[in-house]
């Protein structure tokens, strides 16, 4: 049903579909959540577009706020000892941090529930076009996207290339 | 004859040897700049333009305290959000659950932090190309252009700072050449803020990032995949996780596969098929784009910064064998 509700929402289903998803939807207050669910994810996905594009006033009021103005030459000349030093530091707190949470996460990995497939090419997608996000589209997929390129087990992996193909 | 062959020789391998010290100095470039753009302090305003319309502005906060990374990122326009980050924990805020999401999806573009710290596994899939002299937010830098190397990924170039070779400018465009993506800083001073309060959170509801993230199950590790098989991908990707886990809204789980090529990342969902489900390709947002096909009794979908006809057609070219 929920998959029903996701594909109403992207325009997909055909009008006899829908009026019955609504009409289980008018009924059902878990269905309703899961409407209500669906329409915050596509609300934040865009919410880019929400933005004004007239941004001067508020840029120009935090630069002039700014205190000091940027001059890299003197901080460097001054200061380069102590920033290795500290970034000597950062570095060994950093592998010590990748060397300490890497086996944690190979820990949490446990067995996969098996699943048989019949293996054949996928078929059609070359020759469709791009489409914009629409109006009201949900996509529990990109939200699990940026869940886990931001999660810090990934994005150790990443950084550090522990991973394989 | 003899002479002038060996001498044609000669400046061959001269100018073989000098090209490959200079593309191995550049590498060392950037492999500086991914340093500095995960770690330098800094206190500064930077403008992101997606395509050629929407535009946001952040404020950023970093400093060193006691070898930890302490960050905070704050929009300036639009809806409010802040992402602040803590060593490696990463934590979005925001005064209600739309611009939490919306904080989560700014939490994804982590400016002027956007190389890996292992820059040499981008020789695999680009190549580096320096080239000219700018200026950004007052400060002098030089360009240098990540191409990819299968015209298959969005190239990338970074205008570094002279002296830091902290990334002040970004520009991501598809492999035609079109801008598609820039961040740019617009004020930047390369010193930690006086005050501590800058990095404290305004906002009272909280998303922390790792810990929000529950897989029903996970698959064989990154180091170990076993049960399911995935072929196909260009060089340079490599499998960073495997999980099988339920979306939310949805009761039957499905396998995500993570792969990353050091600078872009993308989520392969693999899931019965399920009727109401038809092929097509989507531009998401920006850079992000994501693809759906059959595949036999299964679905495939794939998210990831790729402009959207070549993810799918790299869709396509993925084989998927699940025991």
């Amino acid at each position: 049903m929920n998959e029903s509700i996701s594909a109403l929402m992207d325009a997909e289903l055909e009008e006899p579909d829908s009026i019955e998803i609504l009409k289980n939807l008018k009924l059902n207050e878990e269905l309703q959540q899961v409407w209500d669910e669906y329409h915050l994810i596509g609300d934040a996905i865009r919410s880019n577009s929400l933005l004004t594009i007239n941004v001067r006033e508020q840029v120009s009021s935090k630069i002039q706020a700014e205190p000091i103005v940027f001059a890299p030459r003197p901080w460097f000349a001054a200061k380069t000892r102590q920033r290795w030093a500290a970034g000597v530091a950062l570095a060994a707190s950093v592998t010590l941090g990748i060397t300490a949470g890497w086996p944690l996460f190979k820990q949490q990995a446990t067995q996969s529930v098996g699943m048989q497939m019949t293996a054949s090419q996928p078929t059609g997608v070359d020759q469709l076009a791009v489409m914009p996000a629409r109006e009201g589209e949900s996509s529990p997929y990109l939200a699990a996207h940026q869940d886990m390129s931001t999660d810090p087990n990934v994005v150790e992996v990443s950084l550090s290339g522990d991973g394989e193909r | 004859m003899s002479f002038s062959y060996n001498a044609f020789t000669v400046s061959t391998l001269l100018l073989v040897s000098s090209a490959a010290w200079a593309a191995s100095s550049d590498w060392e470039v950037l492999r500086k700049a991914a340093q500095s753009g995960q770690r330098q302090s800094l206190s500064g305003v930077y403008l992101h333009q997606i395509g050629r319309g929407e535009q946001e502005t952040f404020q950023i906060y970093r400093t060193n305290q006691g070898g930890q990374i302490l960050e905070r990122r704050e929009s300036l326009d639009g809806l409010p959000r802040e992402v602040v980050r803590i060593g490696n924990e990463l934590t979005s805020y925001a005064p209600d659950k739309t611009s939490l999401l919306a904080a989560r999806a700014s939490a994804t573009r982590l400016f002027p932090a956007v190389l890996p710290e292992n820059v040499n596994l981008l020789a695999v899939s680009y190549a580096v190309e320096k080239s000219r002299q700018d200026r950004v937010a007052g400060a002098d830098c030089h360009w240098y252009r990540l191409k990819a190397l299968d015209k298959l990924r969005y190239n990338q170039s970074f205008c570094l700072e002279k002296i830091s070779n902290l990334p002040l400018k970004m520009v991501v465009s598809t492999p035609e050449g079109a801008i598609v993506e820039q961040f740019t800083f617009t004020s930047i001073d390369l010193k930690a803020p006086r005050s501590k309060d800058v990095f404290k959170p305004r906002y009272s509801l909280s998303y922390t990032q790792h810990t929000a993230v529950q897989p029903t199950a996970a698959l064989p590790t990154a180091t170990q995949p076993s049960r399911i098989e995935v072929s196909g991908l260009p060089n340079g990707f490599r499998l960073l996780k495997a999980v099988e886990r339920a979306l939310p809204g949805q009761k039957q789980p499905m396998h995500h596969l993570i792969y990353g090529d050091g600078l872009v990342m993308l989520s392969l969902f693999v899931e019965p098929k399920n009727k109401s489900q038809k092929s097509r390709v989507t531009l998401v947002q920006g850079t992000l784009s994501m693809a759906s096909v059959p595949y036999g009794n299964y679905w495939l979908t794939m998210v990831g910064d790729m402009p959207g006809q070549n993810l799918a057609r790299l869709l396509k070219s993925t084989k998927v064998t699940i025991r």
